[in-house]
């Protein structure tokens, strides 16, 4: 059957898809404002002719092409090319101010390739251990998780820790707007059904990190800002050298672990995955104050974390059958499309599908990561651009995105709105990206909660013993951040007096 | 991105769960069986076009519409689930047919009402078609989701159903029907954890459990079809229901068993199962695939695109993807039959309405 | 100056952020609540109102901060500025401009459709982002990217990948 498997995808024709998918995945990935989900569901149609094994190699390829992608435009245009990259700016794009940002996007794809591996061979090594895991996640779970994640804003803001938690407050309100969980009643729609699917998060993204990106140009045309930055060092290799490559490689496991954990957990993501390992990587490091200044260590956190998600996302997918975000659900229906139905007996009725599936996605990551380093000279080019040219192109591709989201022309309005609001809280130095977090867990909070409400009168905490476990955790990161985060408000004031 | 998730998993997992909020029903009442018939023979039966042909309805004369520009189809659920998959068939076939392109969108949420708000008032030059499946039509209707039903629209055709919905308990559990399930929870009231989606499918089959058969279930609310298997193979919930084509495997695997199916009948080529209205006659959800064009649209093209829709799926060949998808064989409606079936389920529904 | 700017930096958004979170608070109870059959114990008004109480606590937190901020500055013998509004809307004249053109832009693209509205704003917003003393370098440049971007991105995502950009006026022309 692996053998089977094998010859499934070194047919030529198998891997032209799979070089056509990851090429067009980086091209989703790498433009803001198109993402991994959006390059599947375009293609998911397509591949309803093909075999089976074809079918899923190219969305496998797209999959992986499509979150390796975003790390283009994180570092090269401080605009997250999805929501998995947007802790890639965080160092990436001080990198490429600095003049490296061959070197950041070289480190980008490197770990993204070896996040992929590690994600991979959790998958094929560990899933039936991990779906015991999974199954473990209830309700009790989940809302304690999403508290444990939420908390870790608290430690990813730093020393302005009301604005930070402001952020992350609105960010959760925000996602209140439309139909309320569970019960499907409308909340602060103002009667428009437009609204009922609540805000979606490609389109918050776009507003926070596309549209405030252009007006903080458009605010210094007159102070004579340089065009480009000069990032004509020649880029050698991946760009960066051995020696520091193998430094990261703890960095690199332990983002990716934490990788595909999330992955594993239904209905987390990408999104949260980078930044909770890049909090978990800047807390354990020991020089964490260099942490944003661009240094490899945080694109390594968040790449690798992203990655590795993939891999997590594939098991419960492949062994249960229950997809846990919007990409999987599309990969989901298809392979049920291909009569390759996900579940317990997958291996048994469909082996052949589910190595070739391996093999894929092995020779999708390989393919990303040649395609990205060949095409690395090339990409650092797009810096020569002018961007008074470059950013409102951008800004045209993100409003092509945000209607293609939901094909509805409402979600460019969102868009502009939430450009709004993320330019004047920028300006009242508010941090943006705790909103991401707030916006993607409140709900998974909200839904967990209140089942949880229903649950306890006949089931209670103390017999989930994960839910205590993430409860005490979440208090002693609460208790530890906190007191860092006075500590280097206090320092801060005390240096701002001496001056 | 909340809602984008729960539906698109919704509706990746076979559209049922929050998707197919609730279905009409057929066999319940009057008129519709014999719809139901003469719809499956002339379906298959290669006279399907004469049949349709001698129904026409009045304003419509047969073939004095061409279409001569793209054909577009929007789908109100995401790609990867039923509804998405039967609508992009029909599009294949009708493209080989009608000679022009058909192109699909998916316009997506709120279990397809989005789409249907945004699309019911759309061109009515016969170029623009709705895809989605009755249970979200009737159900949108019947649990106050949307104020209007399918008489927003005029229907073109129902052409397909779905291998339908299943109560699931875990293999070790001594329920054998339904009827035990009932029964047991009747005895221990509020000791039996049923898993179900609030306002949605599975939640009418709950009150419609509760109100009419008597059941007392301990009702908690799990989720969408996926976060529903979850709770039930975690052991959150004791029963729940769930689509067959998700649950299959675990039957086969000995994991769990299934006590009855949603259907009034049980799909072709799963003849042994039972189904829920032998317990409790309401206990109905027929989910079908119908096409919809916005009020008002040329009722000649409507009426040469169901033509064209029953000679697309007469063939083998589509026998075969039906067979293989949901284990049905086709079935496909003329006009009338399509809005006589439309019209009783909502009948079924609305009566439900009272406890809803 | 900058010592000025810093509380003011607390202030505003405090007031703001109260404002919206009373705003918001106060349309929770207008919420439909479900309470058939299976309903949650705790209704879909406790989340807002727990995110609306959280966010008015935080928005009176540092609008205190700010205000003790600028009690501590005049206490220091701090001069406190006054606010110039003309000069603050000619200092950030680029940024009003571009989402004046945006809001435009997403407004009238239904009517009007894409590709029109694409070529007006992708020339004006090139246009906004260089100075005015390269303008004359840019109209044709500018021009010629507004033309090839409307329209290749037009053909590719509307014909070649199904995104229903509007259409617009172009309807009349088939396109």
């Amino acid at each position: 059957m692996l053998l089977e498997g094998l010859m499934a995808v070194l047919q030529p024709f198998t891997i032209i898809l799979i070089a056509i998918g990851t090429v067009v995945g980086i091209i989703f990935g790498s433009i803001p404002g198109l993402t991994a989900t959006m390059a599947i569901v375009m293609f998911l149609p397509a591949t309803y002719s093909m075999s089976a094994s074809q079918g899923i190699s190219m969305l496998m390829a797209l999959y992986i092409g499509g979150i390796s992608g975003g790390l283009i435009s994180a570092i090269l245009l401080n605009i997250p090319g999805t929501p998995s990259s947007v802790a890639t700016c965080f160092d990436g794009k001080p990198m490429a101010d600095k003049g490296e940002a061959g070197k950041a996007l070289g480190t980008g794809v490197v770990f993204s390739f070896f996040g992929t591996l590690i994600g991979i061979a959790v998958l094929i090594v560990l899933t039936p251990v991990l779906c015991d895991f999974a199954l473990k996640f209830q309700a009790y779970e989940y809302c304690a998780l999403a508290v444990f994640s939420l908390s870790m804003v608290i430690a990813l803001t730093g020393r302005d820790m009301p604005k930070g938690l402001v952020s992350a407050v609105l960010g959760a309100l925000l996602a209140t707007v439309g139909l309320a969980p569970i019960d499907s009643k409308p909340r602060f729609t103002f009667d428009l059904f437009q609204l009922n699917n609540g805000f979606a998060l490609l389109v918050l993204l776009i507003g926070l990190f596309a549209i405030s990106e252009v007006m903080a140009y458009a605010e210094g045309v007159r102070k004579d800002q340089s065009f480009t930055v000069d990032n004509n060092a020649k880029i050698k290799g991946a760009g960066f050298s051995l020696k520091e490559g193998i430094a990261q490689i703890p960095n690199c496991i332990i983002s990716a672990l934490i990788g595909v954990g999330i992955g594993i957990l239904p209905g987390i993501g990408g999104g949260v995955s980078c930044m909770i390992s890049y909090t978990v990587s800047k807390n354990i490091s020991k020089h964490p104050q260099l942490y944003g200044t661009g240094i490899m260590d945080g694109v390594v956190a968040s790449e690798s974390a992203n990655n590795g998600t993939i891999g997590g996302a594939m098991i419960p997918l492949l062994a249960l059958g229950i997809p846990g975000d919007a990409c999987t659900a599309m990969l989901l229906g298809g392979l049920q499309v291909h009569n390759v139905a996900p579940g317990p007996l997958i291996y048994e009725k469909s082996g052949a599908v589910v190595y070739a599936i391996f093999f894929a996605m092995v020779i999708a990551a390989i393919f990303m990561m040649l395609f990205m380093l060949l095409g690395m000279r090339f990409f650092v080019s797009v810096l020569k651009v002018p961007k008074n040219y470059l950013l409102p192109v951008v800004l045209v591709l993100c409003a092509i995105g945000a209607i293609g989201n939901a094909n509805m022309l409402f979600d460019t309005y969102c868009m502009v709105g939430f450009g709004l609001m993320s330019y004047l809280m920028i300006k009242s130095k508010i941090p943006t990206v705790p909103m991401i977090l707030g916006f993607i867990l409140g709900p998974t909070f909200e839904t967990n909660l209140r089942r949880v409400s229903q649950l306890a009168s006949s089931d209670k905490f103390w017999s989930h013993p994960i839910f205590c476990v993430l409860m005490i955790a979440t208090i002693l990161v609460v208790i530890f951040s906190t007191r860092a985060n006075l500590k280097e408000a206090k320092r801060a004031e005390a240096e701002e007096a001496n001056s | 991105m909340k809602k984008a998730i729960a539906l698109s998993m919704a509706a990746a997992m076979a559209a049922v769960s929050l998707a197919a909020c609730g279905g009409g029903s057929t066999a319940a009442t009057t008129a519709a069986p014999a719809a139901t018939e003469a719809a499956t023979e002339a379906a298959t039966e290669a006279a399907a076009t004469e049949a349709a042909a001698e129904t026409e309805a009045p304003a419509a004369e047969a073939g004095d519409f061409t279409f001569d520009k793209t054909v577009n189809v929007y789908i109100t659920h995401g790609a990867g689930g039923d509804t998405d998959y039967m609508a992009r068939m029909l599009s294949q076939a009708l493209e080989e047919k009608l000679g022009v392109s058909v192109v699909c969108s998916n316009v997506t949420g709120s279990n397809g009402a989005t789409c249907m708000q945004q699309y019911k008032d759309g061109d009515t030059d016969g170029y623009t078609y709705i895809c989605s499946n009755t249970a979200a039509l009737n159900g949108n209707e019947a649990t106050g989701m949307v104020d209007f039903g399918y008489d927003a629209f005029e229907p073109v055709a129902i052409y397909g159903i779905q291998s339908g919905e299943n109560i699931v308990v875990p293999a070790d559990s001594p329920y054998e029907t339904l009827d035990d399930l009932i029964e047991a929870s009747k005895a221990n009231p509020g000791t039996i954890k049923l898993g179900i989606s609030t306002g949605g499918g599975v939640y009418i089959q709950a009150c419609v459990m509760t109100n009419l058969g008597g059941a007392q279930f301990n009702i908690i609310d799990s989720g969408d079809a996926a976060t529903r298997l979850t709770a039930l193979l975690g052991g959150e919930v004791d029963a729940t229901s769930l689509p067959y084509s998700t649950v299959a495997d675990y039957i086969e695997n000995g994991q769990l068993k299934s006590l009855c199916t949603m259907l009034s009948q049980p799909p072709t080529l799963l003849p042994d199962q039972k189904s829920a209205s032998e317990t409790i006659p309401e206990l109905v959800i027929d989910t079908e695939y119908v096409m919809l064009a916005p009020k008002g649209t040329d009722p000649a093209a409507v009426k040469a695109m169901n033509d064209a829709i029953l000679e697309v799926t007469s063939t083998d060949d589509w026998k075969q993807k039906c067979n293989d998808y949901s284990f049905q064989d086709p079935f496909v409606l003329n006009l009338d039959e399509t809005i006589e079936n439309l019209k009783s389920q909502r009948e079924l529904f609305t009566s439900f309405k009272e406890f809803l | 100056m900058k010592k000025n700017a810093k509380y003011m930096m607390d202030i505003v958004p405090g007031i703001v952020i109260a404002l919206f979170s009373l705003w918001y608070l106060s349309m929770v109870p207008g919420i439909k609540t479900f309470t058939g059959m299976g309903s949650t114990p705790l209704t879909n008004h406790f989340v807002p109102y727990l995110w609306g109480g959280a966010l008015l606590v935080l928005g009176l937190w540092i609008l205190i901060r700010g205000i003790r901020k600028r009690a501590a500055f005049v206490k220091a013998g701090g001069t406190i500025e006054k606010f110039d509004l003309k000069k603050g809307i000619d200092e950030k004249r680029e940024v009003i401009l571009s989402f004046v053109i945006l809001a435009l832009y997403v407004g009238l693209m239904g009517p009007v459709g894409f590709v029109p509205m694409t070529i007006l704003y992708l020339f004006a917003q090139i246009l906004i982002l260089t100075p005015t003393n390269k303008w004359k370098r840019t109209y044709v440049p500018a021009l010629i990217v507004a033309l090839i971007c409307a329209c290749l991105f037009y053909y590719l995502f509307r014909y070649k990948l199904n995104v229903l950009l509007p259409q617009g006026i172009l309807k009349n022309f088939g396109l």
